[in-house]
């Protein structure tokens, strides 16, 4: 599976088009990658703006800016960007600058269809965002897009449905791309078990995508014709039930988490041992425990529902399936924390954030297996303490990998290095505001107070304080990042960086044996050896 | 087979798995 000739191709012999237009008809991977890079960085400033409105309302008890309405637009805008706007696009977009580089393939397999992919990203989002002028107003159900409350929405409603088939068929061509690239493209010596972590939880995540993505888009077909061609599929009236949505809305939506998550694993296993200087401790067991996580994450979906009024056994089963899931996660934070033991550490700004993204990932991960307790699970349903939980598994967890990742291959984009800095003062700036904005949400989900509501009772206002705080250092730091990759594009420190950058990489990726920066075109003809340091 | 007739088989291969995934999701619901 793995053959590549190194066949003379006419297209390849030239660098990039010359202005807007090789950015708009490209078909080179490390362009389609920063330009997915790009999009999910300006996503994740608008995501974040409507995070700041929603915590600058819950700043004090009481209705203060906004109303409800646009409130609860705000709360399923901001998931919805977040999700499908700025964290899967920034990990395609490193899938599509790295895992070329890292298996020794000229580009992906299917180029042209990796193009449209972007675009179609960018005009679902586009559409995504323009229901928030809409007569109505924006969707205001949550980004779960619950029956009967979402077709309760005005005119936005189709116009949202259309957004999320673009940003499905997006998400599935670009999966499909990444998994015919893994399996086709990869030099003769780059075995499967020899491909990097990185590149494995990606061909894990594709089939997510695969297999998820196409339920998802038949939740969101069948709300279409419940709302305007008198289907009954969610309507108690007509005979449906608006249960059987939210089955379906999470057997796409938990898989959806490990989409998020997978490759968050693969980066984190990718940087720690480079900074370690030591191989990855239990290689094959990452592989496998990627796969487990994959499967368990099919068939743990009702956990999210735990309230509905499920059979005894039903409750029982998904709440010692969902607990199954914490072994092989264990597995990757034992081999994390074991990779770094008796490591000769340096604690440059992609290890601060891996380090910080071990930590806080496994406070996520704890109260998840809280939430598992079905029982305990009634008193924390529908509260900030689920918005705790999931905020610590994606900010703190994906977000910073994704920060790492950007100050890890920056120099191998560039060519020059980063304000190292300027990096530090983000890491602790974010580092330290994010657990004020997120750790007091447990103590307000524990107390009772309800997620997705403008105001609250007196109880919670030091809490809400707190954390509101919180988010006002945590969103403005985030400029700095910004500021950051601006100047390292324009030049960075001055310092020309070396091929390999970071002491001994080389030896961990094939990425680090190319030039930095790296050409427009790598790997016309495959290495004839890969790196085996993870062994 | 050349890589470039592989890559389109894989990805004809992909597709038809994913669009039988989303008929096999609303024939479910439809049976319900």
């Amino acid at each position: 599976m793995s053959a590549v000739t190194a066949e003379h191709d006419d297209h390849h012999d030239h660098g990039p088009e010359k202005g807007i237009l090789r950015w708009i008809v490209t078909t080179n991977h490390k362009d389609i990658g920063t330009l997915y890079l790009i999009f999910a960085l300006a996503m994740f400033f608008v995501g974040g703006t409507m995070a700041l409105i929603i915590r600058t309302e819950l700043f004090e008890p009481g209705m203060q800016f906004v109303d409800p309405q646009f409130f609860n637009s705000m709360t399923t805008m901001h998931a919805l960007v977040m999700v499908f706007g700025a964290v899967m696009p920034a990990f395609v977009g490193l899938a599509n600058w790295m895992i070329p580089m890292m298996i020794g393939a000229p580009d992906m397999a299917l180029p042209r269809m990796n193009n449209m992919s972007f675009w179609m990203l960018v005009a679902g989002v586009l559409l995504l965002a323009s229901t928030l002028f809409m007569e109505g107003g924006a969707p205001a159900s949550g980004w779960t897009l619950y029956p009967p409350l979402v077709l309760q929405t005005g005119n936005a409603l189709p116009f949202a449905i259309f957004s999320v088939h673009l940003l499905g068929i997006s998400s599935i061509m670009g999966a499909i791309n990444i998994v015919a690239t893994i399996f086709n493209m990869r030099a003769p010596a780059m075995t499967l078990m020899k491909m990097p972590l990185f590149v494995w939880t990606w061909l894990i995540t594709g089939f997510l995508l695969i297999a998820i993505m196409p339920v998802f888009a038949g939740a969101v077909t069948m709300l279409l014709t419940d709302r305007f061609f008198d289907t009954s599929f969610f309507d108690a009236a007509g005979g449906g039930d608006p249960v059987l949505y939210q089955h379906i809305f999470w057997f796409f939506g938990h898989p959806e988490v490990y989409v998020m998550i997978l490759p968050t694993f693969g980066v984190a296993s990718t940087i720690i041992p480079v900074f370690a200087r030591k191989p990855l401790f239990g290689y094959a067991s990452m592989v496998y425990a990627t796969a487990a996580i994959a499967f368990l994450s099919f068939i743990v979906w009702a956990h999210h529902m735990f309230t509905v009024g499920m059979p005894m056994a039903g409750e029982l089963y998904f709440m010692y399936a969902t607990m199954l899931i914490a072994i092989p996660t264990g597995v990757k934070i034992f081999n994390w924390t074991a990779t770094m033991w008796k490591g000769s550490m340096t604690f440059e700004a992609p290890m601060l954030f891996s380090i910080a993204f071990v930590v806080l990932f496994t406070l996520g991960g704890f109260t998840g297996l809280m939430m598992a307790v079905a029982p305990v699970d009634f008193q924390y349903h529908d509260t900030y303490f689920i918005v705790a939980h999931f905020h610590y598994t994606l900010v703190p967890a994906s977000v910073f990998i994704l920060m790492a990742a950007g100050y890890y291959w920056l120099p191998k984009w560039t060519g020059n290095m980063y304000d190292e800095k300027l990096a530090k003062l983000h890491f602790w700036l974010s580092a330290i505001s994010v657990n004020i904005l997120f750790f007091p949400q447990h103590f307000l989900g524990l107390a009772g107070m309800p997620r997705r509501i403008p105001d609250y009772a007196v109880q919670f206002a030091d809490w809400n304080m707190i954390s509101s705080i919180g988010a006002f250092i945590y969103g403005p730091s985030q400029l700095i990042f910004v500021y950051i990759v601006i100047k390292t594009i324009k030049g960075g420190t001055g310092e020309k960086v070396t091929d390999e950058v970071w002491e001994g990489a080389s030896a961990h990726g094939l990425e680090w044996r190319l030039p930095s920066p790296a050409p427009y075109h790598t790997f016309s003809t495959p290495p004839k050896e890969v790196p085996t340091e993870h062994f | 087979m050349n890589i470039k007739q592989k890559n389109i088989l894989t990805a004809v291969i992909l597709i038809a798995i994913s669009a039988t995934i989303y008929v096999f999701a609303v024939l479910r619901a439809i049976s319900q």
